[in-house]
């Protein structure tokens, strides 16, 4: 959508009346870090503990799934072709999704955020049914939608169903209700003043669109490309509905951990899994970087 | 500007990911195969198939040089079940447990079923209560928490129900029941990681998972199949039943169950193209001929079919030294009526009825002589014509028929012709030559509008075409599957008059034959 306003540049009078840049840091949210006094120690300790209580869990979940890993078999992971396959699609997949979620998800919060218009309760009630629905629900409404006439017609071109482009699109129909949901909340906390501004000094709503919004829009960007890709990374269910789980073609991680639980190869699952935890953490870890980055730009 | 970084960057990021998921396809597919089957199998399966897969893979590029594609798709029986009716797409379905294939076959999704290996319901025991649980009893006994599997949904809760009902124990279990899982192997891993104590699985999936399990003759008596079931909507099924064949021949599919710790059945051993040798009676010749044709065109088999008498069959059959199928003893025999089957019986088994047919009374059309039972037959100057009882099975069946009536002698006085085979039986009274004679049905059905037909009314007025598979037969599976293709052809039966009865017990047809009374024996049909 971004794309579709390039006579912001070529037309006069436009450019006399450029719209100011968007000021570097006046807009990002100021540090929310509060002092900690003395007598608020046993308040911050009392939620400590709790937070603490998650944390543990969370802890302990990883570290007895590592007491199942079977080492030797980690290794296996990269070198197995069948494997490296997945771990591949899996991190390609995903950011192929992330990338097409965060592209459908800017405008459609912008709209959701900043234009009214009939039916707008509806559309948001809409927009949550891929988070509300079963995982598998999603998968099986996607392979019947693909069996109808308009469906088969669309895979004349490209196949959806039982193919990587349709571990794609389960994915992304996951993740972009995620990542809209972060764009709407990240919109809703930009102050529509320098957008305003920016109309009232002869910007269209695209120009403002271009060179205010989306600018200023990039810090809700990046949580929502995070959101998007551990979503798609986890997604499993529409996956193994839709897109199938045939080695070499369309088994992602989730898959081949399926896979082996299901003939009792719990070191193996274990290992996968153990695999996909770390990568799942590198990749957030250089989102945030990156993303701390972006705002600096 | 920043925000058409943004953009750039963004479309350039896809378009490098977009080329390296074409890498990542194009590594994958290594060889463009032209030919490929796509088979769904139940993920429990999937260390043997994959095994034949890669075997089977190899042998077809040895055998025709060039490569075959298996594409195998992994899930649950039911999931996959439930897959494969939308997505109508696919070959072959080997499913975790033979229930699911049942189902696929009610709905119309599978035809062809070949089984594999066979399982049973077994006490899988964690290993820390190995050594206080040892049987039913204990279990039961004990403080336990045991887990089973969901009864409306899958195989085995089902034979969990029926095996622990039977053994009157089901309320007592049901108590110890602490969770229902959806697969039988959320149970397996439930046991294996010590989450319950105990629960009832498939010994193949203990072995699986390595667990220590006890049995129960109540647990033994549900004993299950692992079958492969061919898909409707497969658009080359003998390309899918060459592959099934393989999976399911000791040598290669067997094999691989076999190191899987699978319980195997007794497979047809491996031939690229099987060639079957198959004996009908002369009368089931026009309603099999097409279905044969058909059959090997499904399978990509041979089939030798020889229709003669069945006397002349039975003869052959009677002369080839240790029914080897190889010199030519048939692999199965459609017998013209039950009666021929008995003298060979003792070379056959999985005898079922297929088709029966009627014998009647042809007239004139109209019916002048007013005849409505076989007694009227012997109205003094009724010319009449009827079967020679050894040189076809009409003959005998309708001396036999005429005897225990007790009419033989009042009947026979009125017989002009004694025809040598059941299709001149028409004719004559179509001519005119003839007032009367006995018939089967299918044969009056060309002539319909210059005749009329009395019916019979007597179990002996009948003749019933039983289907039997040679114990010496090397292609029994393949026979078994004849039988179920030519149940599917009720139609090209029911047309030429015959009366469908498959599925009924044998037993239901053996008529008795009175004293004095000799077996018919025809040569001719």
């Amino acid at each position: 959508m971004a794309a579709d306003s390039p006579d912001v540049t070529t037309s006069g009078p436009a450019t006399e009346a450029s719209p100011p840049r968007s000021p570097k840091g006046e807009t990002l949210a100021p540090s929310t870090v509060l002092p900690v006094r003395g007598p608020d120690l046993p308040f911050i300790l009392a939620l400590g503990l709790i937070a603490s209580v998650y944390v543990i869990l969370i802890l302990g979940m990883i570290s007895s799934t590592m007491f199942y890993v079977q080492w030797p078999v980690v290794g296996e992971v990269f070198t197995n072709p069948r494997y490296r396959y997945a771990v591949l699609l899996t991190l390609i997949s995903c950011s192929i999704t992330t990338i097409l979620s965060v592209w459908v998800a800017v405008p459609t919060a912008y709209l959701m955020t900043r234009v009214n218009f009939p039916g707008k309760r509806l559309a948001d009630a809409i927009l949550d049914i891929p988070i509300v629905l079963p995982p598998l629900v999603i998968g099986l409404a996607l392979l019947m939608l693909f069996q109808t006439p308009p469906g088969r017609f669309l895979q004349g071109y490209v196949r959806f169903t039982y193919a990587i482009p349709g571990v794609i699109l389960a994915q992304f129909m996951v993740s972009s209700a995620f990542a809209i949901r972060t764009m709407m909340a990240a919109f809703a906390e930009i102050n529509p003043r320098q957008e305003q501004v920016a109309v009232t000094l002869g910007c269209t709503r695209a120009q403002a669109f271009w060179w205010v919004v989306l600018p200023e829009a990039r810090r809700g960007m990046v949580p929502a490309a995070t959101i998007a890709w551990a979503r798609a990374m986890g997604e499993f269910g529409p996956v193994l509905v839709f897109a199938g789980t045939t080695p070499m073609r369309t088994e992602v991680m989730p898959t081949s951990i399926f896979l082996e639980l299901q003939v009792g190869n719990l070191g193996m699952a274990a290992g996968i899994a153990i695999v996909m935890v770390a990568l799942a953490l590198a990749v957030l870890i250089l989102m945030r970087w990156a993303g701390h980055g972006a705002k600096m730009l | 500007m920043q925000a058409r970084v943004l953009v750039v960057v963004s479309i350039v990021a896809l378009a490098l990911l977009g080329g390296a998921l074409w890498m990542l396809q194009q590594s994958s597919a290594t060889n463009q195969a032209t030919d490929q089957l796509v088979v769904y199998c139940a993920a429990g399966i999937r260390a043997p198939l994959e095994d034949t897969v890669a075997a089977y893979e190899k042998y077809w590029q040895e055998k025709h040089g060039r490569p075959i594609r298996i594409e195998v798709e992994y899930g649950g029986s039911g999931t996959l079940l439930s897959k494969l009716k939308v997505a109508e797409r696919g070959d072959l379905f080997l499913a975790g447990d033979d229930s699911y294939i049942q189902l696929g076959r009610e709905q119309g999704l599978i035809d062809e079923e070949l089984k594999l290996a066979s399982m049973k319901p077994v006490i899988a025991v964690a290993q820390n209560r190995a050594e206080e649980i040892r049987s039913l009893d204990d279990l039961l006994g004990g403080n336990y928490r045991v887990a089973m599997g969901v009864v409306d949904g899958t195989a085995i809760g089902e034979v969990t129900r029926k095996a622990l009902e039977s053994a009157k124990v089901w309320d007592a279990f049901q108590q110890k029941v602490e969770v229902t899982k959806p697969t039988v192997n959320d149970l397996a891993s439930d046991v294996q990681l010590g989450a319950v104590d105990a629960a009832i699985i498939w010994d193949i999936t203990a072995r699986q998972h390595d667990l220590k399990y006890i049995t129960h003759p109540a647990l033994d008596a549900q004993a299950a199949n692992v079958s492969i079931g061919v898909l409707s909507s497969t658009k080359q099924p003998s390309a899918a039943l060459h592959f099934a064949r393989f999976l399911a021949s000791p040598e290669h599919g067997l094999a691989n169950f076999q190191k899987h710790h699978f319980t195997t059945v007794d497979g047809d051993r491996w031939v690229d193209v099987p060639e079957v040798t198959f004996f009908g009676g002369g009368l089931n010749r026009k309603a099999m001929e097409p279905v044969i044709d058909a059959f090997q065109k499904r399978e990509g088999v041979r089939v030798n079919a020889v229709f003669q008498g069945c006397g002349a069959l039975n003869a052959q059959m009677s002369t080839i030294e240790g029914q080897n199928t190889d010199f030519g003893f048939p692999d199965a025999y459609i017998a013209c009526d039950v009666y021929y089957l008995e003298p060979v019986g003792e070379w056959f088994d999985n005898k079922s009825a297929l088709s029966s047919t009627r014998i009647v009374i042809v007239t004139a059309k109209g019916n002048p002589h007013s005849i409505k039972t076989l007694a009227d037959l012997a109205k003094p100057g009724l010319r009449l014509v009827l079967g020679h009882p050894t040189h076809c099975t009409l003959g005998g069946l309708s001396e036999r028929l005429l005897k225990v009536e007790g009419i033989y002698d009042d009947v026979m006085k009125n017989v002009i012709e004694m025809q040598p085979s059941s299709g001149f039986m028409v004719p004559p009274v179509v001519s005119g030559a003839a007032d009367a004679s006995l018939a089967y049905y299918p044969d009056t059905l060309a002539e319909r509008d210059k005749i009329s037909v009395v019916e019979i009314d007597t179990k002996y007025a009948k003749a019933v075409q039983p289907f039997a598979i040679a114990t010496t037969s090397k292609h029994r599976q393949l026979m078994r599957r004849l039988y179920d293709f030519i149940s599917k052809h009720r139609e090209s039966y029911e047309k030429l008059g015959f009366d469908w009865v498959v599925g009924r017990p044998l037993e239901e047809f053996e008529v008795f034959t009175p004293e004095g009374v000799r077996q018919p024996s025809g040569s001719q049909n």
